[in-house]
């Protein structure tokens, strides 16, 4: 797979020429692949959307090289094959929802006969037609995120960046975009989003990197960077304590909780083994696998090291 | 160029949704019901000795040119004047919520490049300005044509000519607005010149004989030629309108000028900008 976005020791200054400037992006490297759902985790304040609007070509840097598609983003006809949902969006007030969508779709490059159908397929499927015909300004934040949304996409893009994407959005609609994000990931889109929420971003995203001011600090897929080394649980059932009194659990290292064993300094030979004694021991077993950290664990993990590293 | 015409109908857009632009047509619409009820109500040789005071001018010789004359300019001073004035209050805002964060993001991240969005934007104003100021301009032409039978072509030159002195503005405005991102603020800099300092300098003749000296003379002709010179453009509004010979050229391509240099330095500050 080629790498669709490539960031190569990019900083970025604000306020360059100022007594203060803000380093907000420091010597930052990170290519992503295409067809990927990529995450971009960090604190307030740590870069994410300063490095999508670098990429956007939104911003100057002050050193590094930015490709998208092989291209300099400074090249704005790469923008046809971009979409973007910015954070904190504001539509024109005076405008509808389908002006809306017609103006931007047009500045896409969209040939007005095959705009109209694209924005009723979209109003509908994000069920938006009958608002469609409002000004923008009577608009509730989720009908908002989702004209969004469909922006974004309207114009069939080859990347696209969703900064803060379910921000504002009820449980339901923010089932509704995952599920369209992994729509879009099936048709083969590169996908790059900014999002403090960990649970969802767990659920979609097949690659993650966490940033902390300016800096990348840990990248991987989820499943690398989530799972704990050598740790393994194993479900039991067990109503009369009967686990407590296996003398032959003393040479595992391991902690029985109720109803569930750890396994730590293990690995499938020790885990099998333990397994097996469970079982001569007459102890349902109900479930086993390695042990992962919740994302949002493993973030505040990594961000309270790299503060403490750096103080 | 479709880039530039989408954001010149969008730039239409915005401003139709102001009411300040209704309020401008509305006016004009006053303005010619009160000609047609006098030109209905009154006879024009009754009236054409209370406006004699023209008549110092040689080349006007019966009352119905008097007449003309009269009601062209009691249409135009005001129109260059209250015109104006409402126009800067209407574009003022445009720039600013344009750049505002959270919008542009939806423009910039689209192929379209800085300069036509500053070009639609520019276009979609003056296209507004002007078509209010031609509604204005050519319906009175019309009427007094009708009535007075005065059906003098250039009169119609008030149309670009008041248009200039928008564009002259607007320009300024928006490159105000890309530095500042704050309307009120470019709109009290564009009132303050409109108001006091292109007429002071109007007048820059006159100063000299009060303050004498190279240093003085360099900085008001500085000033004169930097700021937009409305109090000249309105002068020359006001011959046309009293059928008079333009004289001087010179405020009419200082306008264009202007125009040019205000626009291409508020794009050169927008492709800098960081959003
Ligand atoms: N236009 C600007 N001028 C000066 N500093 C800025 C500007 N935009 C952002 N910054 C600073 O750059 C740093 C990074 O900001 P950025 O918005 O990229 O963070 P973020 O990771 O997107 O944060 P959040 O999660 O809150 O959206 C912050 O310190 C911010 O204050
Ligand atoms: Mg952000």
């Amino acid at each position: 797979m080629s790498q669709i976005i490539e960031i190569k020791n990019v900083t970025k200054l604000y306020s360059a020429r100022s007594k203060h400037p803000v380093k907000a992006l420091n010597n930052f490297t990170l290519s992503v692949a295409e067809g990927t759902v990529f995450g971009l985790l960090g604190p307030n304040g740590a870069g994410k959307t300063t490095l999508v609007k670098a990429l956007l070509g939104m911003i100057s840097i002050d050193g590094g090289e930015l490709n998208i598609l092989g291209e300099k983003v400074s090249d704005i006809s790469i923008h046809t094959e971009i979409g973007y949902l910015p954070e904190n969006h504001r539509f024109p007030p005076f405008m509808k929802g389908v002006d809306v969508l017609m103006l931007l779709g047009s500045l896409s490059g969209l040939a007005t006969v095959e705009l109209k159908e694209k924005i009723e397929f979209y109003l509908k499927k994000f069920q938006l037609e009958s608002a469609a015909s409002r000004k923008v300004k009577t608009y509730s934040k989720g009908m908002m995120q989702r004209l969004g949304l469909i922006q974004a996409v309207i114009h069939n893009p080859k990347v696209i960046f969703l900064d803060e994407p379910t921000d504002g959005v009820d449980p339901i609609g923010r089932k509704a975009i995952r599920d369209f994000i992994a729509e879009l990931k099936n048709e083969g889109k590169t996908i790059f989003i900014n999002s403090h929420l960990l649970s969802e971003v767990e659920m979609i995203c097949d690659r993650v990197a966490i940033m902390n001011k300016g800096e990348l600090v840990k990248s991987g897929t989820i499943d690398e960077l989530l799972h704990e080394e050598n740790s393994f649980y194993v479900n039991i059932e067990d109503k009369e304590n009967r686990v407590y009194s296996i003398p032959e659990l003393n040479e595992y290292d391991v902690k029985i909780e109720k109803n569930k064993i750890t396994l730590n300094n293990g690995n499938y030979e020790t885990l099998n083994n333990l397994i097996d004694i469970l079982r001569s021991k007459g102890i349902m077993v109900k479930g086993s696998g390695e042990n992962k950290v919740s994302l949002e664990e493993f973030f505040i993990e990594t961000i309270d090291d790299e503060e403490e590293s750096n103080a | 160029m479709r880039n530039t015409y989408l954001i010149s109908k969008y730039a239409v857009k915005e401003l139709s949704s102001k009411k300040i632009i209704w309020f401008f047509f509305g006016i004009s619409l006053l303005v010619i019901a009160i000609l047609l009820i006098v030109f209905n109500t009154l006879n024009v040789r009754d009236i054409a000795p209370v406006i004699k005071f023209k008549s110092r001018h040689s080349e006007v010789k019966d009352a119905f040119s008097l007449a003309a004359m009269f009601f062209k300019t009691a249409v135009t001073v005001p129109l260059f004047g209250g015109g104006l004035f409402i126009s800067i209050f209407a574009v003022s805002g445009l720039i600013p919520s344009l750049l505002e964060k959270g919008t542009v993001e939806f423009f910039l991240s689209r192929p379209v490049k800085r300069l036509e969005l500053l070009l639609g934007e520019f276009l979609g104003g003056v296209f507004v300005i002007f078509l209010n100021i031609t509604f204005l301009v050519v319906s009175t032409w019309l009427i007094v044509g009708i009535y007075l039978n005065d059906w003098n072509l250039n009169f119609l030159l008030i149309i670009p000519l008041i248009t200039l002195a928008f564009m002259v503005f607007y320009s300024l405005i928006m490159l105000m607005g890309i530095k500042w991102q704050n309307s009120v603020a470019a709109m009290m800099v564009a009132y303050l010149i409109f108001i006091a300092l292109s007429p002071i300098l109007h007048g820059k003749e006159t100063i000299f004989l009060f303050l004498d000296g190279a240093v003085w003379k360099y900085l008001i002709n500085g000033l004169y030629y930097l700021l937009p010179q409305s109090s000249d453009l309105a002068g020359i509004t006001a011959k046309i309108s009293l059928g008079q010979s333009i004289g001087s050229y010179a405020p009419i391509f200082v306008g264009f000028v202007q125009t040019t240099v205000y626009f291409y330095l508020g794009l050169l500050l927008f492709k800098k900008k960081d959003f």
